[in-house]
């Protein structure tokens, strides 16, 4: 088994040795991290020293003298340290001639331990060489014989690789990135060989969960990138494929197109073409001083004066008479020019006039005539009579007569310009 | 009108064809063409709207201290861009394929309120109107019982670049809108998490 590391300084209060200025600790990159307190991380720095010397094996002294980025002091320390933990043991064979120091090397685990910590200090492992990393962390983890979850582990990981390409994918789709797409299908391609030759790794029957998923996301990523691939191509075999590119668009296509277009790429659209009209306003001095004496030789305008005020007639409203009062008035008066027509009072002005003048008349023959008090001084006579219509027809016509009451003698014509009276006024000549 | 005169009447706006018959008098073309030409400008006939023009015969040149009367900004190039797509290229490109739906007739002018949806949020605060009434002024855009239509100026962009450019957006557009099409419907049908 791996000796667990120590965790803290040998003597108990000292201080963590620090790399004397100006020399560089080998990076661990991310990993440093995960090793959590700066002890721990320089004894992994030690041991990726020391795997990388020439020879396999070499003295304590040359060992010190390689970690150029330590103290003298501390270097021995870390060393001791190191041989402690059996991580540095006997080459068992003498380094030199007879006299010479005690080889020492690396443990077969520490061995393994420097060279795996040599891929994890990567900075940074390329997108395309991930899950071939992944792969050869699986081919690690098989050929260490570790349990089922440790070899699936990179599986997983693997899986989550090409998710996020996928996720990747569409995001460049979605965004229109179109010009990012070309080098996103190229990655596509290689994760995507590199996962099937981690499918035939783990034997190719998908018997684990791990390993359907895998497969499964591997289609799902190779249909997507066989079809960004053709659509971009635009050699037509997407024209299967429902898809409407290089078709004429329809007005709500169009619409949908300026919407998602930015402002600057719709500009740039007719700015080459663009040729501006010169833009000459047709305005000379002359032009403008001749608008201008037009404009001033205009007649000053004048103040017209406001209407002197007037009183306006006022009439009361008594003065206005009844209309029927008036009918009555008017049917005496007509009786006393003798044998009169009522149609010279009706008939005149408007429809609506003439029938208010004979509504009227009607009015006053119902109260004050014979069917009435009796009191109006004229009467009524309604005649039937023909009347000549066009050429040769003719109609029956009603012709309403106003004479004097019958108790009046008839032939008696009532004086010169006699005023007809109010009815109901009780003078002699109206009364029954 | 002599050849000096209509050059006047140019180079202040375009003009009706039927208004100007000298210039289809083939002297009197040629004398004025030569005229504009002598100050960066070129005769230009605009078949639609039967009117002749004057327009600038190449790129204006960056002067620091230059204060055009009309100055095209990103706005006005895009609300033109938006115009020309809707009321010339589709038109053109149905015509050309000689795809005309009835059901979808190409518009002959835009609703001010649909291109306000389209673009009016997006022209870093240039007022939408201003745009408009910029545009409709120069004659690239008439503005008419509160409409956008095609003014003369418009069909001066239907050059093969300009529809080259336009027909490539246009396919790029397809394509993408295609592929996210397929994208979600791989996601909805196979998806890593359908099996789940």
């Amino acid at each position: 088994m791996w000796p667990e590391p120590a965790g803290e300084p040998p003597q108990a209060g000292a201080a963590t040795p620090t790399p004397s200025a100006g020399r560089a600790v080998p990076s661990l990159g991310p990993f440093a991290e995960l090793l959590g307190q700066p002890y721990q991380r320089l004894k992994v720095a030690v041991l990726r020293e020391l795997a990388g010397l020439e020879r396999p094996s070499w003295p304590l002294a040359e060992a010190e003298r390689a970690l150029t980025w330590l103290e003298p002091v501390t270097a021995t320390r870390l060393l001791s340290e190191l041989r402690a933990d059996g991580l540095l043991v006997e080459a068992g064979r003498p380094a030199g001639a007879p006299g010479e120091p005690t080889a020492w090397r690396l443990s077969d685990e520490a061995q393994l331990v420097a060279a795996v910590c040599a891929i994890l200090a990567a900075p940074r492992i390329a997108p395309e060489r991930a899950i071939k990393v992944l792969g050869a962390a699986m081919a690690l983890a098989r050929a260490a014989g570790t349990d089922e979850r440790a070899t699936y582990g990179p599986f997983v990981a693997a899986t989550s690789v090409l998710e996020r390409h996928l996720d990747t994918m569409v995001r460049l789709i979605d965004e229109g990135a179109e010009d990012a797409l070309p080098g996103a299908i190229r990655l596509a391609r290689t994760l995507l060989a590199d996962m099937r030759e981690l499918l035939e790794q783990a034997g190719g029957g998908q018997t684990h969960p791990a390993e359907r998923r895998a497969a499964l996301t591997g289609d799902h990523l190779q249909t997507l990138t066989d079809e960004v691939e053709a659509g971009l191509a635009g050699d037509g075999r997407d024209r299967d494929a429902a898809s409407r590119a290089g078709q004429i668009p329809s007005a709500e296509e169009l619409r949908e197109l300026i919407a998602a277009t930015d402002v600057a790429t719709l500009a740039e659209l007719v700015a080459a073409p663009l040729q501006l009209p010169p833009a000459i306003p047709p305005v000379r001095a002359g032009t403008a001083l001749a608008a201008l004496d037009e404009h001033l030789g205009r007649p000053e305008p004048v103040v017209v004066p406001l209407p002197e005020p007037t009183l306006l007639p006022i009439e009361s409203p008594e003065v206005v008479p009844d209309f029927v009062l008036l009918a009555a008035d008017v049917m005496t008066w007509l009786a006393g020019l003798g044998e009169s027509d009522l149609a010279k009072w009706v008939v005149g002005g408007t429809w609506a006039e003439a029938t208010a003048r004979m509504a009227a008349a009607v009015e006053a023959w119902s109260r004050w005539g014979p069917a009435g008090d009796g009191s109006l001084a004229a009467e009524l006579v309604p005649r039937a009579r023909f009347e000549v219509v066009g050429h040769d027809e003719v109609g029956v016509v009603s012709v309403t007569t106003v004479r004097a009451p019958a108790t009046r003698t008839s032939g008696d014509p009532p004086p010169e310009g006699q005023q007809p009276a109010p009815v109901g006024a009780g003078s002699d000549e109206t009364s029954p | 009108m002599n050849a000096a005169e209509l050059c006047r009447v140019l180079l202040v706006g375009s003009v009706a064809a039927a208004d100007v018959p000298e210039l289809g008098e083939p002297e009197t073309r040629e004398a004025v063409r030569r005229r504009l030409a002598d100050t960066g400008c070129e005769l230009a006939y605009a078949p639609r709207s039967e009117r002749w023009l004057a327009r600038l015969d190449g790129p204006l040149p960056e002067l620091d201290g230059h204060e055009p009367v009309l100055a095209v900004g990103t706005a006005e190039l895009a609300v033109l861009a938006t115009c020309w797509l809707h009321l010339r290229f589709l038109p053109e490109e149905r015509a050309r394929s000689g795809e005309a739906p009835d059901d979808q007739p190409a518009a002959s002018f835009i609703d001010p309120d649909d291109l306000a949806e389209l673009l009016g949020a997006r022209l870093s605060g240039v007022a939408l109107p201003g745009v408009l009434e910029r545009l409709g002024r120069a004659g690239y855009l008439t503005l008419r019982e509160g409409q956008v239509e095609a003014g003369p100026l418009l069909d001066t962009l239907d050059e093969p670049g300009a529809v080259e450019r336009a027909r490539a957006l246009v396919a790029r557009h397809q394509r993408l809108a295609h592929l996210r099409q397929r994208a979600a419907d791989l996601d909805a049908d196979g998806g890593p998490d359908a099996e789940d």
